[in-house]
């Protein structure tokens, strides 16, 4: 059997190393954070160093670097030593700090940090993003080859099957976002809405990036500074109308969303301008975000017909309760996970008989090369070199179909089980045995 | 035979209905996919059912479903069942899985009241020598009627499912209903067009009917309790349509009003036609 014997042709095992947001704190975190330029530097060095496949992903919450080595102990070592030099830190200051998988172990933890299990915010889609970018880098650099190919692409298929079987990431966890998601279960086409915001709120001018996303077709600032309402009408969107407080009355009655971020004292959208804004909209919905505190929508608007009111504090509720529904779905995402690792593993498994097909394959093709070309010296020399690769063909077929059934056979070992697959080392040490180059 | 049929479609429909309202409520994909399942054999089951009905049971002929009382259930429920393969193919078909979980359990609804019919030999009354049936229009007259009646469920689906978009928006605890339901735009524009269909369509039905009474008894009215009915129907369907047409009411009382409107109208309808006995299409 050929794997990490440290030969060419062998099967490289898969290995990790990095920490994350649960193993190290920030303040050495970004002692390993590693720019494009860095890591461009480290692969071509690793890759000299005989490490053929490598992938680093470096974000503000992790650095780990994938690899696939015939020599997993040399190539550890290597990239402690670069680590060291990257973090100026001694080794055993901070390895404690490191996680290092190999084999299923790592495969498990690509997974799950591709499918966002393993982020801070769990199922958010920033992670998927950046391993999908190392990995477009490592590639660009040609640094990845079989394992890893096969390793990144089965980590985004299954990160997608997470996001798309499970719930994990349908229920946003930011109060802006859901203020932005709540308007588009009201209304259908956003870009045919126009939207209000009232005051110059952090918070506030959030919702109206994301509403601005969607292509809310107009946007009205209100401020009692028109240099602050200017400056994010230059940040969101150049063309909205920068009106005063005294309009928000008559501007209500024209807009379908309005986002108030103001601190006032009283109410500055009472009652009566609400029914003035119903009334002039007829049948239509408003839809209101008051994130100001003390609140600046007097909240008897909820109770009003075909006005939806939210504030800070339903915001975050269902914020809260999106939280508990991300993580009621980890568990059955861990489960997708697992079934693809084990897809996966028995895939990588049975990359242990590939040695054995290559080397059959090729004694059978170098004997067959070697008596055409002695017969075709000597008692084919008579034949045109048509009728000649007529008997090429032919003893190529006899070759393929002679080998079909025993490489058919070392080819279903990744769907055997455990026992069988004990069982058929065995076999394939004999057939190694068999075909074994002999003086 | 057809009462282990029956047994067998009921409980799958009912099945269906539970899982369909598990898709929206829950989080679980499993529960879709058992619906998507279950539904379409639920719709073998039923068309198995008719067939035995027809052919192999003691009450047998096309006569049983086509003017027995218990027929006259599954001939709804089959309507019903083509309307649901309808909005599947058509431009709704992104909020199918929102209509499901209403028509579904209407489906079961009907079945489960034929119950008590089904071995009734009350048949539908057919007053002699009534010349509208010998009219070649009648069907076309019955066809546009009853379109413009399906077309009215239709709305009522919609306005359910905006009362309930409606009543999560402004609970505002969890979004997860939210989600699965389509926004209250697409919702109000699917009811205005479904009634806008219905008013259309029930109209012509109408008309053709008067032109019928007109030509074969120099009459528009002949003042039967099926006329009346359709009369009553048009009436509330025209109500909404100008009702929602001038946008002037606030749609969650709109859509409340359809939605109870609907419901009396269906409990005259069937009601109607199981107890009274003469003049509408009633049964002895």
């Amino acid at each position: 059997m050929k794997r990490n014997n440290g030969e060419e042709g062998d099967i490289p095992e898969i290995g990790l190393i990095g920490m994350n947001h649960k193993t190290a704190p920030v303040d050495i975190r970004e002692r390993f954070s590693l720019s494009d330029e860095k890591i461009t530097k480290y692969m071509s060095w690793l890759h000299s160093q005989g490490v053929k496949e490598s992938v680093c992903v470096s974000t503000c919450n992790r650095v780990e670097i994938y690899f696939a080595s015939n020599n997993i102990p040399e190539t550890v070592e290597k990239i402690m030593s670069f680590l060291e030099e990257v973090s100026s830190m001694k080794r055993e200051d901070f390895e404690k700090l490191l996680y290092k998988k190999y084999s299923k172990d790592a495969i498990a933890h690509t997974l799950v940090v591709a499918s966002s299990l393993d982020s801070l915010v769990v199922g958010e889609d920033e992670i998927l993003g950046q391993m999908k970018e190392a990995y477009r880098k490592a590639c660009n650099e040609k640094r990845t080859g079989l394992i890893l190919n096969r390793l990144f692409h089965h980590a985004f298929k299954t990160a997608k099957r997470v996001r798309t079987e499970t719930e994990i990431a349908r229920n946003p966890l930011s109060v802006a976002y859901i203020a932005t998601e709540l308007a588009m279960r009201v209304f259908e086409d956003i870009s045919k809405r126009k939207a209000l915001l009232i005051g110059a709120g952090e918070m506030g001018e959030l919702i109206l990036k994301y509403l601005t996303k969607y292509s809310i077709s107009e946007i009205y600032i209100a401020n009692r500074s028109f240099h602050n309402a200017e400056r994010i009408a230059d940040e969101i969107n150049r063309n909205a109308h920068i009106v005063t407080l005294d309009d928000i009355k008559n501007i209500s009655a024209n807009v379908d969303i309005i986002i108030s971020s103001v601190s006032v004292k009283n109410y500055i959208i009472t009652p009566e301008i609400g029914k003035y804004a119903v009334k002039m909209k007829g049948d239509q919905p408003v839809f209101m975000i008051d994130i100001s505190i003390p609140r600046s929508i007097d909240p008897s608007l909820n109770n009003m017909d075909n006005i939806f009111l939210y504030n800070v504090d339903d915001l975050q509720s269902i914020a809260d309760e999106n939280l508990k529904n991300r993580l009621r779905e980890v568990e059955l995402a861990k489960i997708l996970v697992q079934s693809d690792v084990d897809d996966f593993y028995n895939w990588y498994e049975g990359l242990v008989v590939v040695p054995t097909i290559i080397s059959i394959q090729k004694q059978f093709e170098d004997i067959r090369l070697n008596e055409l070309s002695r017969y075709r010296r000597k008692r084919l020399k008579h034949l045109s070199d048509e009728d000649f690769r007529i008997i090429e063909d032919l003893t190529n077929q006899i070759m393929k179909k002679t080998l079909h059934n025993p490489i058919m056979y070392l080819r279903s070992f990744e769907s055997k089980s455990e026992a069988e697959k004990k069982a058929m080392i065995e076999h394939v040490k004999i057939i190694e045995e068999l075909f074994r180059k002999r003086a | 035979m057809f009462t282990f049929v029956f047994i067998v479609t009921l409980v799958l429909f009912f099945m269906a209905s539970v899982f369909s309202v598990l898709t929206i409520i829950t989080d679980n994909e499993d529960h879709e996919i058992t619906t998507k399942f279950l539904f379409p054999v639920a719709v073998v089951s039923f068309i198995i059912l008719g067939i035995i009905r027809i052919f192999y049971s003691s009450e047998n002929g096309i006569d049983s479903i086509a003017s027995g009382i218990w027929g006259y259930f599954y001939l709804f429920s089959f309507t019903l069942i083509l309307v649901i393969l309808y909005l599947y193919f058509s431009k709704w078909k992104k909020q199918w899985k929102s209509f499901m979980i209403i028509m579904i359990p209407f489906i079961t609804f009907i079945l489960a009241i034929s119950i008590p019919f089904i071995n009734s030999p009350r048949k539908v009354i057919i007053e002699l020598n009534n010349r509208l049936l010998e009219n070649h229009v009648l069907p076309v007259h019955i066809f546009f009627t009853m379109l413009g009646e399906l077309f009215f469920f239709l709305s009522f689906v919609g306005s359910i499912l905006y009362l309930l978009m409606e009543w999560k928006l402004r609970k505002k605890t969890s979004m997860m209903l939210i989600y699965k339901l389509p926004n209250l735009e697409t919702i109000e524009r699917f009811n205005s067009w479904s009634i806008a269909r219905s008013f259309t369509l029930l109209t012509i039905g109408v008309i053709i009917g008067m032109v019928m009474a007109l030509w074969n008894y120099q009459t528009l009215f002949l003042g039967t309790a099926k006329e009346m009915h359709i009369y009553f129907s048009w009436a509330i369907i025209l109500a909404i349509y100008i009702v929602r047409k001038m946008k002037k009411v606030v749609s969650r009382k709109v859509n409340l009003v359809n939605a109870i409107l609907f419901i009396i109208i269906m409990f005259l309808f069937i009601f109607t036609n199981i107890y009274i006995t003469k003049g509408f299409h009633g049964y002895k």
